[in-house]
């Protein structure tokens, strides 16, 4: 809970409309197999709050008192993204 | 054999490119399909592609560890003053069917090295490609990522004079929709890449020498005003994308992306969110029957 996490300098995020895309930087040839990564909604509030300062736990209660949602709701969800997005390579640890 | 040429120009989407070579050049070094592209001189953006045929000691010394990225068929690495690309075919008679690419950081030089082809081969060569060895898609994306374009995986056709475009990825049809078009007369432009570049505030559409397995190869341009997405169904059936970012998903999908920096993803993100202020998006779902080209036909 107190590890902080930070974006990978080998993607490019865009807040395009309600939605944040990412994209890998993999070089190659004419690349068709990087997939695209898409958040919206709680995904993208939790991305928001993802700065190589705050931890995880922090993050959770800020979006626990924004939502007034229990802080244990927001802390499993925000841990499950992150961990999808460290296996993706998108985060890395700070 | 044509009259040996010191070298040759090509032009697309407003770039012309200057080949230069150590060997003579004929009219069989390059496929005849290519003729179409040559113009007499430069023209207002020169790009300079040089080939050698001879592979500098400095590349043979370069290793896999030292690569930025390293995938079947393609290392790059990184220096001071260029990018250089190794390329080794998948199926490699011997090691020394290597070629290396180098790129000056902005794209408008590339110099070609290989030492397997002597003056006859080239002479002879029809090479389909003015880098030779398959790597005219990197360079003209990465060329068109600086002048506000990209190359799309899709077939470009005229609809009501304006130009379209089919994008897709393998598979998702464009081959079979495009020969439905042609039976019906429609005029294709461009197979499984086309240039589509921002010129005077609007979108516009370019064929190339770039194309996938059923070369259908023009020199022509158009205003481009549609994209259609395609599925293929059990129906058929036209729909609108109004979202930006689902339009942007989904063209980011077909775009051709050698790209390796973040700078260079960034402006490719600005090129596509200016894309999809220009033109209208759909969703296309089709069966083989062929009724969709009377649907594709009513849309304005």
């Amino acid at each position: 809970m107190k590890k902080i996490y930070t974006v990978s300098e080998n993607v490019v995020a865009r807040k395009i409309e309600d939605e944040i895309v990412i994209v890998p930087i993999i070089a190659g040839i004419g690349s068709m197999d990087d997939d695209l990564y898409t958040l919206n909604n709680t995904g993208k509030a939790i991305w928001e709050l993802i700065d190589g300062k705050r931890c995880l736990f922090d993050i959770g209660r800020i979006l626990s008192d924004r939502y007034d949602a229990p802080l244990a709701q927001i802390l499993t969800q925000t841990q499950e993204l992150i961990s999808t997005l460290l296996e993706k390579g998108i985060l890395v640890e700070a | 054999m044509g009259k040996p040429l010191k070298n040759k120009f090509f032009k697309t989407a407003g770039m012309t490119f200057e080949v230069r070579t150590e060997y003579p050049l004929t009219d069989m070094t390059f496929h005849p399909r290519l003729s179409m592209f040559e113009t007499r001189d430069h023209g207002p953006d020169p790009i300079v592609i040089e080939h050698f045929f001879s592979i500098p000691a400095a590349f043979k010394k370069l290793e896999k560890k030292d690569a930025l990225s390293s995938r079947p068929m393609w290392t790059i690495f990184k220096n001071k003053t260029a990018w250089v690309y190794k390329k080794t075919p998948a199926l490699p008679v011997s090691e020394d069917d290597t070629a290396f690419f180098e790129f000056e950081h902005d794209f408008t030089t590339c110099r070609v090295y290989s030492d397997f082809l002597g003056p006859e081969d080239y002479a002879d060569g029809r090479f389909t490609s003015l880098t030779l060895f398959g790597c005219d898609q990197v360079l003209i994306s990465r060329l068109l990522t600086d002048r506000q374009g990209l190359v799309l995986h899709s077939n470009g056709f005229v609809r009501n004079g304006k130009g379209s475009l089919l994008a897709g990825t393998s598979g998702a049809g464009k081959t079979t929709l495009t020969q439905m078009l042609k039976t019906k007369n429609f005029q294709i432009v461009s197979d499984d890449r086309t240039i589509v570049k921002m010129e005077e505030n609007q979108a516009v559409m370019h064929g190339s020498w770039l194309h996938g397995t059923t070369p259908v190869i023009t020199n022509s341009s158009y205003p481009l005003n549609s994209v259609f997405f395609l599925e293929q169904a059990d129906e058929n059936k036209i729909i609108p994308v109004h979202k930006n970012n689902e339009k942007i998903s989904s063209l980011l999908q077909a775009v051709v992306r050698p790209h390796i920096t973040a700078e260079e993803w960034n402006t490719l993100l600005d090129n596509v969110e200016k894309l999809v202020k220009h033109v209208a998006c759909y969703r296309l779902l089709f069966d083989l029957s062929g009724n969709i080209i009377k649907i594709l036909k009513e849309i304005k």
